[in-house]
This record gives structure tokens, sequence and C-alpha cells, in this order.
């Protein structure tokens, strides 16, 4: 049993890890926090259509919310001519604003609450139905969850150079004619997707924290993108058994005690960064 | 008792528990709607977002140092973590390499995560003073009781007081840093003074609206304002409208409705006014800017239209002979319909005469028909002067600019280029008399 | 004064560049000979990058045509390199000085594929060219800024292009590291190459190029050096702002009115 619902935490950490790396790169930790606010209604009503989180398609409905927040980011500044830091405010607020307002309001059809919506269920995976693959019964979160986490490393694998490359450079990536917005969008609808399927297990907001947390505390510690990656799944893991049991210890949610543990690690390493720099380093007189 | 009747009941203010709700939401709206505009103009939007995610954690300390939901302890443990989110995020990106969005996502969803754990452990212990903490998950107006109008409302109104007591440096601090500078104003002690009211601000209003919704109490009203308004006091005037306004549909859902949270409700009413303001304010909006479009088409084929009867009347020597529409077609591919419709305004406007099939150039459609070619042929020359653009590329600029250069530049024009006669394709400038 | 040449490598027509509404550029005119080195210079804020960045079309232009190698950029992608100026790129990246280089060689076809062998040795001459070979695994977090300036050049040599836009970069760099750039270029226009540079000071430009655009929101003048750097040319591109060019621009971002009348 706590097998399955640490499995079911080191997935989220490890995918929203992998595709937190791009998003703080990019400097779009927020953005990424506006998509997982944003799907919240589209989760509410694909409940509302469908069932539990069941349906492929409406998952990917869910997930669309989460595009549609990138569009209307977009629109607001672009076009309506707000501030960009505001547009990111109003619209996640309002999507949110309207999720809770269907989660309320239709709490009897949908089988969502107001703490599903702030830190999930992570405890009720291990009551969960499931499929028989090779005689082990697997629940359907952790199923979905892995063929999430699959899709995640197939796109690290085989586009990694252009993620790569429109991170650290998108102006000269745009000059030798790759699309940088394609690459973009690629990026958003992994969150998207990403923190629709993580929904059920940790929430629209803790989700955030495995996002940005894990990749940050890598940050401080690597030069090297593969290693950033590496580092952080380390920590995404790490932390999710530590605050299972953390969790336990003095029942609290599950997945509130792993984005804790989470920061405790970044506040960890920050303080080792910073009290190394001060003292350690040798002044950088770089050999011209 | 129907919906209307409800309505009137509420408004008229008829109970006392409704009264205390209403000021009290009023209030708060006010407080975080007029430090919100600061927070917007100095970009620090989405600080707010995580300063009031932080909060969490401080009220769970709050209740479980004192045992019960006094709003002091509260308030104080809100304060306090509120505030240290501010610092953090200050001290990780200036002491590492991490950027600003980061630390303020990692801020807001690691403080939250604390205080979600707190909260589900404070549940679980079972203390029964517990029931109503999550009420400042997503706010709930109607719980205000009258000690507690004294408490927020008395903060709420501190921290108005605040903003109109260091107005004039925090006008500074939002518009023109660098000239704070240089006449030495202590910028880190107001800025840590427009932190705490910050701070308070977000901490009280939680009430209504909820630490997750709360960024948006203090960012949308200031962001709507901006539609109508580039004038900072009107700006904090309008905000705080909205606020005001808002505040009361959310006392209105938490009066009628007993298990709704009120902080969804205000925000949707926010964004709706924001919608629309983006939408239909004067200058700003998109409305308004698709009607500038329109007009500036309009000018555009009516000046091109009397300039074609000008050119016509330059050819044949005689300004005022009837033209067909082929004629002005022969002169310039207008198309059909667009200049039908451009002659009648001209017509309407007496610049044009229209006699059966032909139309005629007024004096007045002749004056202004000179002035766009005078100013056209103007231009060329200045483009070619001052620019050194090659005569054969001057045209399609003036084409354009012409419809543009209001009188006053018109009269730099002239002068700066010495009243020429002809333009550089030898065509004679028309000078009115 | 804008001197042209036939056969150009790049040829500007009547280019108009807005940003915001507010036109930056104005009716920009002129050609460019191949095989030179040929400097942008004017004063800061007038329309330099602007220039460089809209031949790479990574700014619409409103008004006007720009024609590359006689071609469409789409068609001539591959034998540009656009250098950006160092401060549009995060340092603090987790890259080394050979990840850089090696972007160099990426192609839209081939970003999906491994580097071959052939690609990591024309990354390592590259960065053997700038004296940055030594220096292949450190992070580039950790560089100087003339060396951050170097491994940039390293990508824009691994691209093996025939024209080279460059922005500012000889800006921040100490001494040794410019005179280093310097005789890079001289080296690359001998192998037949075309280098062109947004350049921010006076002093050096009439030494490194034999052809100079002057502009300043509009291009004053463009031709070799010794016919266009003069005391008059000069005093013009640094005279200050056109004011009812000025207040016309103004007037198009605030009505705005569109730039050409289609």
């Amino acid at each position: 049993m706590d097998l399955v619902i640490i499995i079911t935490a080191c997935l989220v950490a490890v995918t929203s890890s992998i595709i937190g790396c791009f998003l703080i790169l990019r400097k779009m930790a927020m953005v990424g926090d506006a998509i997982s606010h944003s799907v919240l209604p589209g989760i509410v009503i694909a409940f509302m259509l469908g069932g539990t989180l069941g349906s492929w398609y409406l998952l990917l409905g869910a997930a669309a919310f989460g595009i549609l927040t990138t569009f209307l980011i977009e629109f607001f500044n672009k076009k309506g001519g707000m501030q960009h830091d505001a547009t990111i405010g109003v619209v996640f607020t309002s999507l949110f604003a309207l999720g809770i307002i269907l989660v309320t309001v239709y709490a009897r059809d949908v089988d969502i609450d107001q703490d599903c919506v702030l830190y999930g269920e992570l405890d009720h995976v291990a009551f969960e139905e499931g499929k028989n693959i090779f005689g082990l019964l697997i629940p359907y979160t952790i199923l979905r969850l892995s063929v999430m986490l699959l899709c995640v490393l197939a796109l690290v694998v085989f586009g990694y150079r252009g993620l790569f490359l429109t991170t650290f450079d998108p102006a000269y990536a745009a000059t030798i004619g790759v699309s940088v917005m394609a690459w973009h969008y690629i990026l958003m609808a992994a969150v998207s997707l990403s923190t629709v399927l993580s929904f059920g297990s940790v929430g629209a907001i803790l989700v955030v924290a495995f996002l940005i947390t894990p990749p940050a505390t890598a940050y401080l510690l690597s030069d090297k993108l593969k290693q950033m990656i590496l580092l952080s799944l380390v920590f995404g893991v790490s932390g999710s058994i530590v605050g299972y049991y953390f969790a336990a210890a003095i029942d609290g949610a599950t997945s509130a005690a792993i984005a804790s543990v989470l920061g405790a690690q970044f506040i960890v390493v920050f303080a080792f960064k910073a009290v190394q720099k001060k003292y350690f380093s040798a002044p950088n007189i770089p050999v011209v | 008792m129907t919906a209307f009747q409800n309505i009137v009941d509420f408004l008229s203010l008829k109970e006392a528990n409704v009264r205390y709700v209403v000021l009290g939401t009023i209030l708060l709206s006010v407080a975080s709607s007029v430090i919100g505009c600061f927070a917007l103009l100095r970009k620090r939007a989405l600080i707010v977002d995580s300063i009031s995610h932080s909060i969490l954690p401080g009220v769970c300390i709050g209740f479980m140092v004192s045992g019960t939901k006094d709003p002091f302890f509260l308030l104080a443990g809100a304060m306090l973590t509120g505030w240290l989110s501010i610092y953090f995020i200050d001290i990780i990106t200036r002491y590492s390499k991490i950027k600003a969005d980061t630390a303020i996502g990692l801020n807001l969803s690691v403080f939250f995560a604390v205080g979600i754990l707190l909260l589900t452990v404070i549940q679980n212990s079972g203390n029964p003073n517990q029931s109503g903490l999550s009420d400042f998950l997503f706010g709930k107006a109607a719980t205000m009781v009258l000690a507690d109008l004294y408490v927020f409302g008395g903060m709420a109104l501190f921290v108005i007081s605040g903003v109109a007591l260091f107005y004039k440096q925090f006008v500074l601090l939002s518009f023109d840093l660098h000239f704070a500078k240089t006449i030495g104003l202590n910028i880190k002690f107001y800025e840590f003074i427009l932190s705490i009211l910050t701070v308070m601000a977000v901490a009280i209003g939680i009430q209504t609206v909820g630490v997750v919704l709360m960024a948006a109490m203090l960012i949308t009203p200031a962001a709507t304002a901006r539609y109508w308004t580039d004038n900072l006091r009107k700006m904090l005037v309008i905000a705080a409208v909205i606020g005001a306004l808002s505040g009361i549909v959310g006392a209105f859902i938490s009066y009628s409705y007993e298990n709704m949270p009120t902080g969804p409700w205000i925000v949707i009413v926010f964004s709706l006014i924001a919608m629309l303001s983006m939408i239909f304010s004067p200058k700003k909006g998109i409305v308004a800017k698709w009607m500038r479009q329109r007009r500036n088409s309009h000018k555009m084929m009516e000046d091109n239209i009397l300039k074609a009867f000008y050119h016509l009347g330059e050819k044949e020597g005689d300004f005022h002979k009837k033209r067909t529409v082929e004629d002005l077609m022969g002169l310039r591919k207008f198309e059909r319909n667009k200049l039908l419709n451009g002659l009648k305004w001209l017509s309407a406007e007496n610049t044009i005469v229209h006699i059966n099939n032909t139309y005629v150039l007024s004096k007045r459609g002749k004056a202004t028909g000179a002035r766009i070619v005078k100013i056209h042929r103007l231009w060329e020359l200045y483009l070619k002067k001052y620019l050194r653009v090659a005569d054969d590329h001057v045209h399609d600029d003036a084409e354009t600019i012409e419809h543009i250069i209001t009188p006053e530049l018109e009269i730099q024009l002239e002068k700066l280029l010495d009243y020429p006669t002809e333009d550089q394709h030898n065509q004679k400038i028309p000078y009115s008399k | 004064m804008t001197i042209h040449t036939e056969n150009p490598i790049i040829e500007v027509h009547d280019l108009t560049v807005s940003y915001n509404n507010k036109p930056v550029l104005w009716n920009v005119d002129f050609t460019l000979p191949a095989g030179e080195m040929i400097g942008i210079i004017g004063p800061n804020g007038a329309g330099k990058s602007t220039l460089l960045k809209s031949l790479m079309n990574l700014i619409p232009n409103n008004s006007g045509y720009i024609k590359l190698f006689n071609d469409d950029l789409d068609k001539v992608r591959h034998k540009i390199s656009y250098v950006p100026q160092r401060e549009s790129v995060d340092w603090d990246f987790p890259a080394s000085v050979m990840d850089v280089a090696l972007m160099g060689r990426y192609k839209p076809n081939n970003i999906f594929k491994r580097f071959t062998s052939e690609d990591k040795d024309i990354a390592a001459e590259a960065l053997k060219r700038v004296n940055m070979l030594d220096y292949a695994k450190r992070q580039i977090s950790q560089l100087s800024g003339g060396q951050q300036q170097r491994a940039f050049l390293a990508r824009a040599l691994a691209q093996q292009a025939d024209l080279y836009l460059m922005d500012e970069p000889f800006a921040g760099v100490d001494a040794a590291t410019e005179k280093t750039i310097v005789e890079l270029f001289m080296s690359m226009k001998a192998e037949g190459k075309t280098i062109l540079v947004v350049h921010h000071d006076l002093q050096s430009a009439a030494d490194y190029f034999n052809w100079i655009l002057l502009v300043n929101t509009r291009l004053v003048a463009s031709g070799p050096t010794k016919e266009v750097f003069t005391p008059e040319m000069l005093r013009e591109t640094y005279g200050g702002k056109l004011t009812v060019l000025t207040k016309v621009g103004e007037i198009i971002a605030e009505t705005q009115f569109p730039i050409r009348e289609s």
C-alpha cells in the first residue's frame, strides 16, 4: 500500500521535474503556475461530462484549457494592451475562480471537492480500481501517469536539441529557421497535460511545487543541462519518499508533506551554496 | 422569497449583520485595490500572488500557538509569513542564480504547501476550534462579526491612510525610481513601508476572497482602472470603486447562499469588469481601437478623393469641372464601392457637390485637396533633403504621411524647407492665400 | 549619400520598420558589396540593431523588401550566420562552451538527429580559431565577457556561412579579445566572407571597416569608408533627432495610423 502511494508520488515528481527544468530555464515558472490553475474548469467540466478521469478525450479537453491560457495571456497582452504580469494574474485567477464555482455548485455531480483541488487525494490511489497487467493489479492513476512519463521522456530524448536551442537562444534559433513558436506550444501542452493528470494526486496548486522546486534545487548545483535534469529527478524521488513518511508521522496531507520536503531540500542546498560562495570560492579571475 | 426580494432585503441593510459584512467587505476591498495599484505599477503583480499564498501557514501557526481563532494571532501569523515570503524572494534572487519568476513560484508553492500541511494536521487533530479555518482558503465574507469589523476594518483604514500619508513617495517609487535616487529619497525605507502595507492589505483581505485568489483583489481592479485613465489619482479612485462594488457582490453571495465561498464570485465580478473595460474603454479599449482604425481609413479615403479631384484640376486647368466616377478611377485605383461611399461622405460635408451622375469640387473641397497635395509634396522634399531618400522612393511614404501631418507640423515643415515653390518632381506646391 | 554596388550581397529597398506601431527606421535603401567588412554606425537606440534584426526577419517590416544573395531569406538561411548581442542570452544556462559551438551545426532538418563526428570536428576547429578550444568543457557561466563573445563567434564559424551579421561583437570586451576578433574577421574576409557588424565605437570604426552604413532612424549614408566617414556625414548622423520626423512618428503611434496605405 505504501509502495503504491510512493510510486504515484514519484511518477508525478519525475514527470513534473523534467518539464519544470525547461520551464525555469525559460523563465516561465509563473506561466506554468498559471496553466496548472487554469486547467481546473476544464477538469471539472470533463468530470461533469464523463465521470472520473478515465476518458482520454476529456483529459485532452481539459488540457486544452491550458493551451487556451497561453493564448489568452498573449491576447490580453498584445491586443488588449494589458501589462504582462497582470495578464497572467487576471487570466489564471478568473479561470481558477470559475473552476471553484463549478466544483462547489456541482459538488453532487462531480467527484471533486475543494480539498481535492487544493491537495489531491494521493492516499486514495491505494484503493483505486486498476488494470491487470502481468498478474499485477495496477491502479489507473499509475497507468496514466506512467504513460505521461513515457511521453515526456520521449519528448526530452528526441526533442532535446530543439528544446536546448530554443531555450538558450530563441533569436538565434529563429534565424536558422527553427520554429520557436512550435517548441513553445509543445512545452505548454506538456505542462497542461501533466498538470491535468497530476491533479487527482496532488491537486492544482501543489503541482506547481513539483514543477518548480526540484529543478530549482538542481539548477543551483549543476552546470550541465543533462545533469540538472537528472538531479531534479533525484530530488523529486527522494522528496516523495521522505515526504510520505513525514506525512504519516504528523498525520497531514501526503502531497503537502512531499512539497514541504522539496522546499526543505531547496533551502538546504541554497544555504550550502551561499555559504560556499562566501567563504570557499577563490575569486574568479578568468584568463583571457 | 424571490430573487428580487432577496436583493432588496440585502441592499436595504436591514440586518445588523448584513451591515457589518457589507461595510467590512467595502473597506477591505478598497484597501486592497488601492495598494494593488502600486504593486501593478511597480510590476510586482506576481509577488502579490506569492504573498497571499504564503499567508496560509502563518494563519495556521497563529491558530496552533493560540489554540483559538483569535484574529490577533491569526493576523500576526499571517503578516509574519507573508512578509517572510517577500524577504525570501529577495534573498534568493540576490544570492543565487535563481531568476525572479522561479523565486516567486517557488515561494508561492512551498509556503502554500507548508500551510496545507499544517491545515490538514490541525484538521486531523480534531481540535473543535478549527472549524472555519479553511474558510480562509476561498473566503467567506459573511463570517465577519462586529468584533472582526473593528479589527479588520480598522486595519483597512490604516492601510488606506498609509497610502494617503506616503502618497508622494509611493508615486516616485512607482514612476521614477531614478529621480527618487537623485533627490536622495530613502528608497529602502519607503519600499519597506509599502511592502508592510501590502502584506497587511493581503492579510486582512483573505476574509473575503481567501488565500488562493487574493492576488486578484489587488491586481485586477488596478489593471482595470488602467484602461480608464493614465492619472494615478483617478486610477486609485476607479480601482477603489471597482473593489468596493465587487466586495458588495461577494457579501451578497455570502448572504444568500450559505455554503458558497465568496472569493470566486468576487473574482468573477472583477474579471468581468476587467474584460468589459478591455473591450469598451474609450481610449485603450479594443472597440475604441477599432473605431480609430475606421476613422483613419475614412480620412484616408476622403483625402485621396479630394486629392484626385485636385490632380485632375491641375492637369486640365479647371478645378471645378464636372467629374464622373470613371474620371476619378482613371486617375487612381479606387475600389468602386468605397469610392462611392467616400463621395457620399464628402457631399454631406459640402466639399463636393453631387449633380446627377457627376461630382463637382467645391471651393472648400479645393482648399482641402490643395492642402493634402501641398503636404504630400513638402514631405517628399523633406524626405529627400533630410533623409536623403531617392526621388523614386518618396512617393509611397508621402501617400501615408500626407494624412497625418497636423496644421502645426505643416507650418514647421514649410518653414524648415524655406517655403519651396516646387517639389523635386517639378510639381507646383500650392500655398493657401 | 548612398553609393550603390553591382551584384550586391544584400539589397534593401525602401525599408520601414516599426516597433509598437511607431516607425524606428524610415525608408532605408542600400546595397552592399560581397567580401567586405561593413560597419553599421550611429547613435544608440537609433535603429542599428533593428536594421540587423529586420535583415533576418526577426522584426517584420512595414514596407519595402530585402534581398540576400539576390534571393529571399528563407532560401538562403544556410548561407547566413547571425550573432546576437551577448546580453540577449542568459549565461547562467547550464551549457558548456562546446555545447554553444555545436549549436552552429544545428539546422531545422537535422535537429532530431545526433551530431556526426564531422559536426564535432567542425565545432572544435571553430573553437580553435578563436582560441577557445582549451575551454571546450568549461561552463559558460564561468566565462569572462571576452570569452563569451568568442564562444558566440565559434558558433557562428561552425555554421560555415558566407554572410555574417553581428550585433555589437566588441561591446564590453577587453582589448586583447578585441584584437583577436578583428584578426579573425580579417582572415574571414580573406576567405571571401562578408561581415556586417553593428558597431558602437566611432574611433575604431574607420580602422576596422572598409564600407560603412551611417544610421540614425534613417540611412544617412552608405559607401566606402573614405567617402562616407567624413565630418559632415558624421555631424548629420550624430546631430540629434529630426524633430519633425520624431513628431510624425509619435502621431502615428498615437493614432495607430497604418504605416502604408494598403
